[in-house]
């Protein structure tokens, strides 16, 4: 019974996704929407998104909205670093791996750190071992390497963890 | 219009060459990753030229399956099941 | 010509350039882990760029384009932490070009 509202918004998400697949607004297709997401919602036990209602708090919902602003920000100025750097006739390299920590209790949210720093300027993970997470730079930053890394992943954890708690 | 094709098609033949050229199975790999997304793309872009929603279905089972064949290739760099 | 009609040529012409840019980029940049950095974050904000921009110019395609971007966004990272992980325990693929390179001597201290 506690898996009920996990199942219940994986079957809302897979449906989602049939609708937006078949774009008809047919009543057979949509029966055989939902049974299809609800079977395959109870099979897998929701673990696919897991509950997303914990998520339908203002606050919340407010620091989701605000960490997609600052990915999609943080994408755009990481385009801009990748596309002066590749035009010019001697690419400026000064590659690195770094490690820091990465304090998180949700594995989601770890995965979710690691995607965003993926796509953030000069940056890519490596490897998530236990707490501590390994970043290469494309061009290591001056001065403390390990203070800036950290700095930077910092502001995405202390964002995610109001989110995630 | 053109010049869309262009783009899209000179990055393509661009990443493709590295996967033809590429000196690493590391390397070859990452240019396969970047040659499917393309691909992906410049299907939706063929799709909309000739009005057939038909491959729109096309690029997304190709977006899909080119994700496995990533994960599957990197595997294989790893050394196979362990 | 809309506004609508002048925000997805916008968005298309920008979406193409950085695809081009990802495609050279993998293609100049010398190592495995270089090239992975044109070949993730030019191809993603690319390919959600190009594909809204057309969705605008045929708005009963935009939810299965949405579709794709959101499939786009959240695997591309995946797999290339995937390929980055392989390349870097395969010693025979690894650039030794790393000024530092944390991950391994903390592999040395598990041994």
């Amino acid at each position: 019974m506690k898996r009920v509202p996990a199942v219940f918004s994986t079957s809302v998400i897979l449906l989602g996704i049939w609708l937006s697949l078949t774009l008809s607004t047919d009543v057979q297709e949509i029966v055989l929407g939902v049974v299809v997401s609800v079977l395959v919602a109870v099979a897998t036990h929701g673990a696919l998104t897991g509950n997303l209602f914990r998520l339908l708090k203002p606050r919340k919902l407010i620091a989701a909205i605000g960490y997609v602003l600052y990915l999609l920000g943080q994408m755009v100025k990481a385009n801009i670093d990748v596309f002066f750097r590749i035009f010019r006739p001697v690419i400026p390299l000064k590659p690195g791996i770094v490690k820091v920590n990465l304090r998180l209790k949700s594995e989601r949210a770890k995965v979710i750190v690691a995607n965003s720093i993926t796509l953030t300027p000069g940056t890519i993970t490596i490897d998530i071992v236990g707490d501590h997470i390994f970043v290469h730079w494309i061009f290591l930053p001056d001065g403390d390497v390990h203070a800036e890394t950290q700095s930077m992943v910092d502001g995405f954890a202390g964002r995610l963890e109001k989110i995630f708690e | 219009m053109i010049i869309l094709f262009v783009l899209i098609g000179g990055g393509l033949f661009l990443a493709f060459l590295r996967l033809i050229l590429g000196a690493k199975a590391a390397d070859r790999a990452v240019a396969l990753d970047t040659t499917t997304l393309i691909t992906t793309v410049f299907l939706v872009l063929v799709a909309f030229l000739q009005g057939r929603s038909m491959l729109l279905d096309v690029a997304l089972v190709y977006s899909v399956l080119s994700f496995l064949g990533v994960l599957a290739v990197a595997r294989y760099i790893d050394g196979g099941l362990r | 010509m809309s506004v609508t009609s002048i925000i997805a040529h916008v968005l298309t012409g920008l979406g193409a350039l950085v695809l081009f840019a990802s495609g050279l980029g993998v293609f100049r940049l010398p190592d495995v882990f270089n090239k992975m950095h044109a070949g993730t974050k030019a191809t993603t904000l690319g390919s959600i760029l190009f594909l809204t921009g057309l969705g605008l110019f045929e708005p009963s395609w935009m939810p299965k384009l949405l579709l794709v971007v959101v499939f786009i966004v959240l695997t591309n990272p995946v797999s290339s932490h995937a390929l980055a992980r392989a390349a870097h325990n395969e010693p025979a693929e690894k650039p030794d070009n790393l000024i530092i390179d944390d991950l391994e001597e903390s592999k040395g201290e598990n041994q």
